[in-house]
Formats: structure tokens, C-alpha cells, sequence
């Protein structure tokens, strides 16, 4: 059944701009497109870590 | 691989912004070369904030909570309450799990790992579009897929009207939509 069915998603934690930019880039340059990469974060992190 | 000419210290922030809020709004089917630069530079800030799902990150695992599995919403409220910036990647098969897996923990990502979002959810536990208090939740329930694309947009693009009577009507009008948009998982 489709109810059953599983979206399956890769997730991994990061703590510097510098290092999300650079998985991101790595992902599109594999292949993924960006409409499969979502970003989730507090309002405090992004002031502090994205500006 | 694609080289982003010299920029200032100013442009590149901004560059950046942009980049990371171009998937929330360029639709384009899987393997297709990502949107250029310059098309990602024009969304600018504002859409750089609407991709986030951020805000009181406290009530996001409540929000996840009502959708998906208690204990993975728990973690996602530890990992934002850390500070962590949380990436997302949907993947197709096995070896799309094998690249992303390998991809993120080569950029030292934490914990990285695969999870499971059942299709279906929405019909299951049917969401009151209606009662949504703000963007930050049609946000939570875009990344879990409980929302399409086109239909995240235009709440985005509503972001600032979120509790505007506006806002509340333009649900209320749409909920029959979206949940005839849900069933077809059913």
C-alpha cells in the first residue's frame, strides 16, 4: 500500500557556514538536485552561524 | 566543478543566502544541472530566511511530533537547541544513500544517518491546514512532505501576512485542495 510507503532521507548535523556550503556544493556537484536538500535550523543559529 | 568568480567578502555572504534558499523554490526534475548562480543571487536575503525552518525551535518537535515518530522529533529539538544546522537530502535508492551518507559525513557532519518518513501521514492524522498559527509550521509540514512544492511557495510568499486574515482565509479556501492533494497517497 502506498500509506506504507517510506520517504528515505539522509541527515547529518552541522556547526560552521563554512562546512554546510561545502556538503551542499559537493551534494549538487553528485547529483542531487537541490529541490531534495532542505535545511532546518533556530533562529539563534542563524544569526550566529549564517549571518 | 563549477567555480564562483572572485567576490568581496559582502557578496559572497549574500551569494551564499541564496544559494541555500534556491531549493526551496527552483522546481527542476532530479540530475538536472542546478539553477546558476546569478538566478539564485536574485532571491536575496528574504528568501534565504524563508527556506529556515527556524523560529522558537522548542515547538518544532512539537509540531513534528503530531506526524512522525515522537523520538526522532525529540531529536530534532536536541540538535536545534544545540545550535546544529540540520541538512535535509531526499533520497531515491540505496546508492543515493550510500552517496549522501558518505557526502555529509566527509564535510563533518554529526551524526549522520538515514531516516524514514511514511508517505500517507497527512491522510492518517489529517492536518487542519486551516489552524496552521504560522509559517514556521506550514514549514515543518513542507519538510515532511505533507506539503507540495507549489503550495509551500505561496505560503512563503505569505510569510509575512502569516496571521493575517489573509493568510487565514487563503487556507481555509485551500484546505479542500490540499487534502485532495493528500489522499492521493491514500
Amino acid at each position: 500500500m502506498a500509506s506504507e510507503a517510506t520517504i528515505k532521507e539522509a541527515v547529518g548535523v552541522f556547526h560552521s557556514a563554512e562546512t554546510l556550503e561545502a556538503a551542499i556544493d559537493d551534494l549538487d556537484e553528485h547529483g542531487f538536485d537541490r529541490a531534495c536538500i532542505n535545511l532546518l535550523a533556530g533562529e539563534k543559529a542563524v544569526r550566529e552561524k549564517l549571518g | 566543478m563549477r567555480r564562483m568568480p572572485p567576490m568581496c567578502r559582502e557578496n559572497l555572504s549574500e551569494q551564499r543566502k541564496a544559494r541555500l534558499s534556491a531549493g526551496s523554490y527552483m522546481s527542476s526534475p532530479r540530475r538536472r544541472p542546478a539553477p546558476s548562480l546569478r538566478a539564485a543571487a536574485q532571491l536575496g536575503r528574504r528568501s534565504w530566511r524563508a527556506l529556515l525552518t527556524g523560529g522558537a525551535s522548542a515547538t518544532v518537535g512539537g509540531i513534528l511530533a503530531r506526524f512522525i515518530d515522537v523520538s526522532h522529533a525529540n531529536y530534532i529539538d536536541r540538535q536545534l537547541d544545540r545550535g546544529g544546522l540540520l541538512l535535509w537530502v531526499r533520497t531515491t535508492d540505496e546508492e543515493d544513500e550510500r552517496r549522501a551518507i558518505e557526502i555529509l559525513k566527509r564535510h563533518a557532519g554529526d551524526d549522520v544517518h538515514i531516516h524514514g518518513m511514511p508517505y500517507g501521514y497527512g491522510q492518517k492524522f489529517p492536518i487542519k491546514i486551516k489552524l496552521l498559527k504560522n509559517i514556521q509550521e506550514a514549514s515543518v509540514l513542507y519538510a515532511a512532505a505533507c506539503l507540495n512544492r507549489s503550495q509551500m511557495r505561496r505560503l512563503l510568499l505569505m510569510s509575512g501576512k502569516a496571521n493575517s486574515l489573509a493568510f487565514r482565509i487563503y487556507c481555509a479556501f485551500h484546505e479542500r485542495k490540499f487534502a485532495a492533494w493528500r489522499s492521493t497517497f491514500s
